[in-house]
């Protein structure tokens, strides 16, 4: 298992996707956050106000003006419901679907290991690329707050927001065995791809439902809140969790059994 | 070949079959490689053979059948059989981020092998020195499929299954792959099963060649009727085949013929007496119909089995020999 953990990894070596995926985060977390003094400005809020509609109750709301709470809050809103998802589905969609696109699913299913051990290592290697971009997520948080000159800062809501991206890292890569799933059956990109964009549009539409959080990838926006509508946090039962971790294993075991049964190395 | 001792069964199918949907891809495959051959599969593109080796690698399903390889019934995680095993399938992938000597390495510590010298060996052998630190994305065709026989040579299989081996190599990589699986074959004792629609080729190396079209084992042909039918022969249609070959046997000598059919006898040596054997055979009071020098050679016997072509030749106008086929 160590050595097609360790195969895993050295299959990074200078891959791009890696960078991209970081700078992804650099780039929807940084700019995303970088627009909030211009939403607090006076004159642009009575134009949004104008316009109506969820974004401006947000706006009239205060969700957008830039304090640290609510920037670290809306930086990890982003990773929950838009971003992260996609992000996260694009790491997955890359780990399991370019087996197949650089044609090396076919040597590897022919190698004396376990095809278990395979996936396992994949999804290891997924749980800590996405550890780090939450991690890098929370910098870039910090680091335009910082830039920015951001008042009311302070070391115990830091450590909350960290405490709460690790827990929406869990919850969005709890819903990525069957991203992979996608990919191996599409043996690609492109479908594991089409079915993250899918999965965080029902995300979003069904934040504001009673069904947010018993849906496996609607619970991280859930968990953090969505202040676009606005949709205050709010803390996830443990029936939520078992919901989320059974979706997990599901995946797992349909990744497992589709390495195992389908034709796999066309 | 001399040989007298059965030699083992290294790989067997049994009723190997394989439709997708209406399509019946394989259909009742039965093939067997002995220990120390090199089985060549041939069949021209659509006749079945990448599925095949993908059923024997356990890569699909059998819709119906079983595969067996040293004496273990393959499926996903035959670990054991994997172990003995190596293997390369058309266009051989490769991750094309990481070098020619990080592919090989990181293929190595999969395999739990310690860095030796038949690492260096096979990075020799497939002639991948110049090219270690290239990374393989950059490789062209034929060197990718350099790359991929060195991983599947990598832990010292007991046998080697190929897909189209040369696909896409030059045809000075030909003859070198094709000199290598020789001798792998004959100073190392690898059994190997390769695939190809290239009759030229294989019928080189092979010491026996299975053909498949649409589906169906048409023939196998071992290495004493490769040699027979690579080679000319006198034929003559005589009117009493058994009187024939006593004649033939007792009264000139010949031993290098066979029966092809009722009424006609096939001599592969001594054509210079051609007239001697009619003459013998008519005084011994055999009827000879006809007698001729056949040029026929595997090619046509594998244009006639598979009723068209062999892939990527065409036919050359002037040397057409009729219904028969064409010669190179």
């Amino acid at each position: 298992m160590m050595r097609v953990l360790a195969a895993e990894f050295l299959k990074l070596k200078r891959s791009r996707m890696p960078l991209w995926s970081g700078l992804i985060v650099l780039v929807a977390g940084g700019l995303g956050l970088a627009v909030l003094p211009v939403l607090s400005d006076p004159a642009t809020q009575a134009q949004i106000a104008k316009g109506g509609g969820v974004f401006a109750k947000a706006v009239a709301a205060g969700a957008y003006s830039p304090t640290w709470t609510n920037y670290l809050l809306i930086g990890l809103q982003g990773m929950s419901g838009s971003w992260g998802v996609l992000t996260f589905g694009f790491v997955t969609a890359y780990l399991f679907g370019r087996e197949f696109k650089e044609g090396t699913a076919k040597s590897m299913l022919t190698l004396p290991i376990r095809r278990e051990y395979m996936v396992l290592a994949k999804m290891v290697a997924l749980a800590v690329w996405v550890l780090c971009l939450g991690a890098l997520s929370v910098l870039v948080t910090m680091g335009t707050a910082t830039a920015l000159g951001v008042g009311g800062f302070s070391w115990a809501r830091v450590l909350k927001n960290v405490i709460d991206t690790l827990g929406v890292t869990t919850l969005l890569y709890l819903t990525l065995p069957f991203v992979a799933w996608f990919a191996m059956l599409g043996r690609g990109y492109l479908p594991p791809m089409l079915y993250s964009l899918a999965v965080m549009m029902v995300g979003n539409a069904l934040v504001e439902t009673p069904l947010s959080s018993w849906v496996p990838w609607n619970m991280p926006l859930h968990l953090v809140g969505a202040s676009w509508y606005p949709v205050p946090p709010s803390a996830l039962t443990a029936g939520s969790w078992a919901i989320a971790v059974i979706f997990f294993l599901a995946g797992l075991a349909a990744l497992v059994w589709r390495v195992d049964h389908a034709d796999s190395a066309v | 070949m001399g040989e007298t001792a059965v030699p083992e069964v290294v790989i067997r199918t049994v009723g190997l079959t394989k439709h997708f949907g209406d399509v019946k891809a394989v259909e009742n495959l039965d093939l067997t490689v002995h220990r120390g051959e090199i089985y060549a599969f041939l069949g021209r593109n659509g006749a079945g053979k990448t599925t095949t080796i993908r059923m024997m690698l356990a890569l699909a399903r059998p819709t119906d059948g079983w595969v067996e390889i040293l004496g273990q019934r393959m499926a996903p995680n035959a670990v054991r059989a994997f172990e003995r095993i190596g293997s390369m399938l058309e266009n051989a992938g490769a991750y094309g981020n990481l070098t020619v000597r990080e592919n090989l390495e990181m293929q190595r510590n999969l395999l739990g092998l310690r860095r030796d010298t038949w690492v260096d060996e096979v990075i020799g052998m497939c002639d991948l020195s110049e090219y270690l630190d290239r990374r393989a994305g950059t490789l062209s065709l034929g060197n990718r499929q350099r790359l991929g026989l060195g991983r599947a040579l990598l832990h010292k299989p007991e046998i080697l299954i190929l897909d189209e081996p040369t696909n896409g190599l030059d045809p000075v990589g030909i003859a070198d792959i094709r000199a290598l699986l020789k001798q792998l074959a004959t100073d190392r004792g690898i059994t190997v099963f390769l695939s190809s629609h290239n009759l030229a080729e294989v019928q080189q190396i092979a010491t026996r060649i299975g053909i498949i079209h649409k589906g169906h084992m048409l023939e196998e042909v071992g290495y004493d009727d490769l040699r027979r039918l690579n080679r000319e022969y006198l034929e003559i249609g005589v009117s009493d085949t058994k009187r024939a070959v006593w004649v033939l046997e007792e009264k000139c000598g010949v031993r290098d013929f066979a029966v092809h059919e009722e009424g006609s006898v096939r001599i592969y040596s001594g054509f210079e007496r051609a007239e001697e054997f009619n003459r013998v055979l008519i005084e011994s009071g055999v009827g000879i119909v006809s007698s001729r020098m056949s040029e026929e050679d595997l090619e046509d016997h594998f244009v006639k089995l598979t009723g068209g072509d062999v892939e990527g030749q065409t036919p050359s106008p002037g040397r057409r020999r009729g219904p028969k086929g064409w010669r190179r």
